[in-house]
């Protein structure tokens, strides 16, 4: 038990001494994103009539969001590693259980995410100034999210990494899966302005579990107004971890032949 | 073989290997992908963003820029496409031993880029148009159907070089992530996608005098002029013009520096 703990530990650690030597670029890529967003819709999209403090429903959709792109990434290079190296055939070889190695994928992905994702906050405060108010923020609550956000997308990559054939086949992944759930995810609108104007699409957009990284995010940052309940959303998003987490490290075993 | 002979067996070969990326390219799942795209953007752009204080007709002004970028997301699959084999099996290598002059694989390579935007993006457009007809009614009257074909070639050209101009700056396939993140998408963003000039110019006249250095600017006005008439947009045939313009320095320059990278005669 204690070796596999160890080695557990030990291949997280390389992980992160990999990453690391590209933190810098991924901020400086991450935070040119998120400056942009807010430029945009805090100072340019009210001349064509939106609302004033819409930046500030953007810095928390973004929060929410980057994370996923992160991930979307590490997903290439896995694959990648699939239909070339296959280093992952060493890690399997090691002494802990298979599971446990897809897990550490999942896992690493997640902190990588987090990592680059915490200065998103501190860039839009930078940005916005007043218009984003931290009064009605919930900093607890925000860590709480922030860690099940990224630990969904960790172990959601792992899913998508099963269904991801090949990579020509990276693009329709990005397409068809990642962009639509996002996107339809809450990313520019509230669920409850979804179930005003459509009700019944608003009840099956709460399968997806992107909509509950950006409501929980908000109603964290923002306040609990017009945001889906904090707990609501926390729960789900453990229930998506444990599902997605389950499933794709299944679907990984059957796809690598393991035992 | 006098000149006239090896003009037309250059002019043969281009062709023919230009018809060869014509007929490998696997339209179906461009697109779906395209058609699941432009959908997942102009629904809540028509439904809900209303809502948040924007026109009613919003996502008919969004669905032009829309249609019209697609091919640049294709530069990021162009550009690693091509590095790829640049720097794996070189492929190329047959192609720059053809009867035909080394320039026109590059241009080959330009035209094929911008052979596979040019269909999902007329998809996208008609795709566009009828969603925004069921789900709200709208119809683009002031729509031109000539104008349209001229910005789809056009910018579709433009796309297709701007992919070559980007392969070439891009030393190794993972370099793309930077490219897209610190240039690319900038460009794209700032460039006009969700608003045009005139409303960049009520913002910060500066900043929209600056950004007319970016193309994607004149792209996005001609798109939208092309469905929604002229009012309120920069001048089409200008926006047309610095586009040809921009086309036309981006292949030389790609030409040039991916000659010199391949060592090319």
């Amino acid at each position: 038990m204690y070796l596999m703990l160890q080695t557990f530990g030990a291949l997280i650690m390389r992980d992160l001494a990999v990453f690391l030597p590209t933190y810098k670029d991924r901020i400086i890529n991450s935070i040119i994103w998120a400056i942009l967003t807010l430029l945009v819709f805090q100072y340019i999209m009210p001349s064509l009539g939106m609302s004033d403090n819409f930046g500030a429903f953007m810095a928390a959709s973004n929060a929410a969001s980057w994370g996923f792109f992160e991930v979307t990434e590490n997903v290439s290079w896995f694959v990648a590693d699939l239909e070339g190296d296959r280093a992952i055939s060493y890690y399997l070889t090691l002494p802990i259980p298979q599971w446990l190695v897809f897990f550490r994928i999942g896992i690493t992905n997640a902190i990588q995410a987090l990592l680059v994702t915490i200065f998103f906050i501190p860039a839009a405060k930078i940005i916005l100034g007043t218009a984003l108010s931290f009064e009605n923020t919930s900093w607890a609550k925000l860590a709480i999210i922030m860690i099940l956000v990224h630990l969904f997308y960790g172990l959601f990559s792992l899913y998508l990494a099963s269904k991801t054939k090949d990579m020509r086949n990276i693009s329709n992944i990005w397409m068809r899966i990642v962009f639509p759930l996002w996107f339809i995810g809450c990313y520019q609108f509230p669920w409850s302005v979804l179930r005003d104007m459509a009700p019944t699409v608003a009840r099956i957009n709460l399968l997806n579990p992107i909509m509950y990284c950006m409501e929980g995010t908000r109603s964290a940052l923002l306040g609990p107004e017009g945001s889906i309940s904090f707990w609501w959303c926390a729960g789900a998003l453990a229930l998506f971890c444990i599902a997605s987490g389950y499933i794709g490290i299944k679907k990984m075993k059957q796809r690598l032949d393991c035992i | 073989m006098n000149q006239k002979q090896s003009t037309f067996t250059g002019a043969r070969t281009f062709w023919a290997l230009l018809h060869k990326e014509i007929l490998i390219f696997n339209f179906r799942p461009v697109i779906i992908n395209a058609l699941v795209w432009s959908t997942t953007i102009l629904v809540p752009a028509a439904v809900f963003m209303h809502k948040f204080g924007l026109a009613e007709g919003y996502a008919l002004f969004l669905l032009p820029a829309m249609t019209m970028s697609w091919g640049f997301f294709d530069i990021m699959g162009n550009a690693t496409a091509l590095i790829s084999d640049i720097t794996g099996e070189k492929k190329i290598s047959y192609e720059l031993i053809l009867p035909l002059p080394q320039w026109a694989v590059f241009i080959k390579i330009g035209l094929a880029n911008a052979w596979r935007c040019l269909a999902p993006c007329l998809v996208m457009l008609l795709w566009g148009l009828f969603i925004l007809y069921i789900t709200k009614g709208e119809i683009a009257h002031n729509i031109s159907v000539f104008k349209v074909l001229v910005t789809v070639v056009v910018a579709n050209l433009f796309h297709g070089f701007f992919g070559l101009l980007a392969a070439s700056y891009m030393p190794t396939v993972s370099d793309i992530r930077h490219l897209w993140m610190r240039f690319l998408m900038p460009m794209w963003w700032i460039g006009g996608f969700q608003y045009n000039w005139e409303a960049m110019h009520s913002v910060s006249p500066n900043f929209a005098r600056f950004m007319l250095l970016d193309p994607l600017v004149y792209l996005m006005e001609a798109s939208r002029i092309s469905v929604l008439g002229q009012e309120g947009f920069l001048p089409f045939w200008t926006c047309i013009g610095v586009l040809l313009v921009t086309t036309v320095v981006f292949a030389l320059f790609s030409i040039r520096r991916f000659k010199q990278r391949l060592d090319c005669l």
